[in-house]
């Protein structure tokens, strides 16, 4: 069976809503074992199955559920159909991830909301009921059992009959959890350990989990730790009765794990029941809520989500507008030493007054725009590393040479106008690799926002082409410097292409990154009211791909609906959003 | 970290600058490390026919767009567009490679050879491919012109002419060889489009390794020829091959080497 998650680098950024269009029954706790992760050796995890003695509140199925980077909700009976393709949602209400930076590109921290509770006492309904009515796109869920500590042979033997105490803080790394907790907290990727519950180690891959605005952190020993209770912005504590957990435990180990009454018992007597009244039940005093009853108890559901929800819009980040109204103090300063703007020939002025005329036809428009690409390109890969060299000639002479120095060099596109520059670039390096962003402006804030990210697995250490077509406001290439720096991608390593830059643009990114390299074949000086560049050339990704209808479509009844478009997109590097709600993909797909 | 070498302009030798300042018509492209890597490509024995060509293509690509980008600037027309943000932008538009003129009196087309390439034929039809990569609609004219490698200093022997209608009214020829050594060939050249009625003011030799002998043979015969060059050599051995240089041009892009 394909493992259902290490293959998926799809970063998938989606709405609660449209999972609840698609999928009704998903919350259902009917869990079955088989279409969970069991990639080798089918015949001795059938066995384990039996004499897995877990003694934790999670069902195996919520590790699924969890080992996706975002979560995606598909727990329940039909997962199994569901794990072999990966799916991605884009809700009826298409919302990507908003900026969680400022306009000088630093961080916001995440929100990071903790849940505590005993055993079976429902904090993970709490956790996607929250997830749930949030309805904020960019949520990362992390869970205390990824973190149980790998046991020696020894304690591997007692976990095996019974008689290791998983309800104990020091079954915890806790180390390994603050680390990455601090790391998510501060818009970073981590990488989660996955525990094996059979082998009780870690398994050798990890799920990797990307920053978020908000993260949701849940343990029976959530509290436990002064250091992660000092990260949590808001803490829950989900108190339900002894009895009620009880039962629930009784039904969930008997009916799904199929574990003898006895055992079960007499587990929760020796380790659950004294672990929860000595770690669990005195950490109550640090949370800020206390919710009975868990997940049925809507009204404090509400009252914490109304509390994220203002505490968000406290944070929330207006980057475009921000920019602009920074810009009035930046363009007094020089342009920034960063940008490297192509030696202005009458060539370039030729080949740049043929892409900037209206009247060009598409395809002079492209094969024009090609040669300032190469160009462009070209120069860009002057600023590589390169190294001394000699070789031997055919007259048998020596010839004292250059050559690139060993680098990883990645293109980094932004989806659409920056994939145009991708062939120019695979044509002057040949094992580039090249990464894609998706990023688009919400129609109704102007803010742009992250939809989609596919990028190499290295790409930490290679140096960065960032590629667009034209750089406006600039806000779509901060975002993408800024997924590339959560991405542990050192700053000098980055360079942004483009064809035509503005200057707000340059000093917007050149001053808040001044490590981040700016190459232009163009600088033009203004941008109009709709942040156009200006004199500018239009929208390229329109021009080059042929989807502006002005030629055609005078008095086709679109127009209308165009002409919005562009009134609430007006800058080139940002386009207006898809309408298709849903989108699926075949994981083979998206492996390709 | 990146390269520090970071200006176009700072890879110019010592030795060239004495070169321009000899002669004045000559220009050698300043040599990024990104050209002279692959330039060290090219010159590498050990690089395959393949290679050979895919460098030599987009190091010839890169010296033609050079030469376009040193054309004085009455090659170019001052042109005001309206850019699609209805915003006029002051550019400019080189002038066409062949422009028409209706005449209205007999209602005839009278068109004006302004640019074409000529290539000696067999190594300099190496770089038309670059050059109709540039200029699409570009004439293209070819001259066959041999080294007798039967006469003691090699001399060149003309074979084969076929050039485009008017060359004598163009505006400027782009003469390509690749290696320029003795010289003999593009002297030889030069001397049959003179015959022609071709000035010399209208003739630029493009070039991708040049070699001192060369370049004294030539401007001691045509002082005013414009030579536009990627690299200069060390000098030439006593087979008349450019040192280091890659060996023989033609046969290594046209992979007709027997090993």
């Amino acid at each position: 069976m394909v493992p259902p998650i290490s293959d998926n680098d799809d970063e998938i950024f989606q709405d609660s809503r449209s999972i609840e269009l698609s999928n009704s029954s998903q919350y259902s706790r009917t869990v079955s074992f088989k279409n969970t992760r069991r990639s080798s050796s089918a015949g001795k995890a059938a066995t384990a199955r039996l004499r897995r003695q877990r003694t934790t509140s999670r069902s195996k199925e919520d590790r699924v559920f969890y080992n996706n980077r975002n979560p995606i909700y598909t727990a329940g009976k039909q997962s199994r159909k569901l794990y072999s393709r990966c799916i991605i949602y884009t809700s009826l209400i298409y919302r990507g991830r908003p900026p969680w930076y400022d306009v000088s590109g630093e961080t916001k921290e995440a929100f990071v909301i903790g849940i505590c509770g005993g055993s079976a006492s429902g904090k993970t309904t709490v956790a996607k009921r929250i997830v749930e009515k949030l309805n904020v796109p960019w949520v990362s869920l992390l869970s205390m059992d990824s973190f149980y500590k790998v046991l020696s042979d020894e304690q591997h033997q007692q976990a095996n009959e019974n008689n290791y105490n998983f309800d104990h803080p020091d079954a915890f790394d806790f180390n390994r959890l603050l680390e990455t907790l601090k790391n998510l907290k501060n818009g970073k990727q981590v990488e989660i350990p996955l525990y094996n519950f059979q082998t009780h180690s870690r398994e050798n891959y990890t799920k990797t989990l990307y920053g978020a605005n908000v993260v949701i952190f849940e343990g029976i020993m959530a509290f436990a730790s002064k250091e992660i209770r000092e990260l949590l912005d808001m803490k829950v504590f989900v108190d339900t009765d002894a009895d009620i957990r009880l039962a629930r435990r009784l039904e969930r180990d008997i009916t799904e794990r199929g574990r003898e009454i006895d055992g079960v018992i007499q587990q929760y007597t020796r380790f659950v029941k004294p672990s929860y009244d000595n770690f669990i039940a005195p950490t109550m005093i640090y949370a800020d809520l206390i919710v009975p009853r868990g997940g049925e108890n809507k009204i404090a559901i509400d009252l914490i989500v109304n509390h994220v929800n203002r505490e968000l819009q406290k944070r929330g980040l207006k980057v475009r507008s921000e920019i602009a109204h920074r810009f009035e103090f930046l363009k007094e300063l020089p342009m920034p030493q960063s940008f490297y703007l192509l030696e202005q020939t009458l060539q370039t002025k030729y080949l740049h007054t043929i892409i900037r005329n209206h009247k060009t036809g598409r395809d002079e428009f492209i094969f024009y725009s090609n040669r300032l690409m190469r160009l462009c390109t070209e120069y860009a890969l002057t600023l590589l590393p390169f190294e001394d060299v000699t070789v031997e000639t055919q007259q048998g002479l020596s010839y004292q040479g250059k050559k690139h120095v060993n680098a990883r060099v990645c293109g980094v596109s932004i989806v659409r106008a920056g994939e145009c520059l991708e062939p120019a670039l695979i044509e002057v390096y040949k094992d580039v690799k090249i990464g894609k962003i998706l990023i688009q402006t919400n129609q109704l804030t102007g803010e742009p926002e992250l939809h989609y990210l596919r990028l190499p697995r290295d790409i930490s250490d290679s140096y960065v082409f960032i590629l667009d077509a034209t750089v406006a406001t600039g806000a779509a290439a901060m975002m993408a410097i800024r997924v590339l720096l959560d991405h542990n991608v050192d700053e000098e390593k980055i360079a942004l292409l483009s064809l035509l830059v503005s200057k707000q643009g340059v000093q917007t990114i050149g001053y808040a990154f001044n490590k981040v390299k700016i190459i232009a074949t163009a600088c033009d000086e203004h941008l109009d009211a709709q942040y156009f560049i200006c004199p500018g050339l239009g929208n390229f990704g329109d021009r080059y791909f042929g989807t502006d209808n002005t030629n055609n479509s005078k008095n086709e009844s679109n127009e209308n609906s165009l002409r919005k478009f562009s009134e609430f997109h007006p800058s080139d590097d940002v386009s207006p959003p898809p309408t298709a709600p849903v989108l699926e993909f075949d994981q083979e797909d998206s492996r390709l | 970290m990146w390269s520090s070498n970071t200006n176009m302009n700072g890879g110019i030798k010592d030795s060239d600058k004495l070169l321009k300042l000899k002669y004045p018509t000559l220009s050698i492209q300043s040599l990024s490390n990104y050209l002279l890597a692959l330039h060290t490509k090219l010159r590498d024995q050990s690089t395959n026919t393949q290679e050979f060509v895919k460098y030599s293509n987009k190091l010839v690509h890169s010296l033609l767009e050079y030469t376009l980008s040193i054309l004085p600037a009455d090659y170019y027309d001052i042109k005001t567009i309206q850019t699609p943000c209805n915003v006029p932008f002051q550019g400019c538009s080189l002038i066409s490679s062949i422009s028409y003129n209706n005449n209205n009196t007999d209602n005839t087309m009278n068109s004006q050879l302004n640019l074409c390439g000529i290539s000696i034929v067999r190594a300099g039809e190496s770089m038309e491919f670059g050059l109709r990569s540039l200029i699409p609609d570009i004439p293209i004219g070819k001259i066959l012109i041999q080294r007798d490698e039967f006469t003691q200093n090699k001399q060149a022997k003309l074979f084969y002419t076929k050039l485009p209608m008017n060359i004598t009214q163009a505006k400027q020829i782009f003469l390509m060889d690749p290696m320029l050594a003795t010289g003999g060939s593009c002297i030889l050249a030069i001397k049959t489009l003179i015959k022609l009625g071709v000035t010399i003011q209208q003739i630029t030799f493009i070039n991708l390794i040049a070699c001192p002998e060369g370049l004294q043979r030539v401007y001691a015969k045509y002082p005013q020829l414009k030579i536009v060059t990627s690299f200069v050599d060390q000098g030439l051995n006593e087979h008349c091959y450019i040192l280091p240089g890659i060996g023989d041009y033609g046969d290594r892009y046209f992979g007709t080497v027997t090993p």
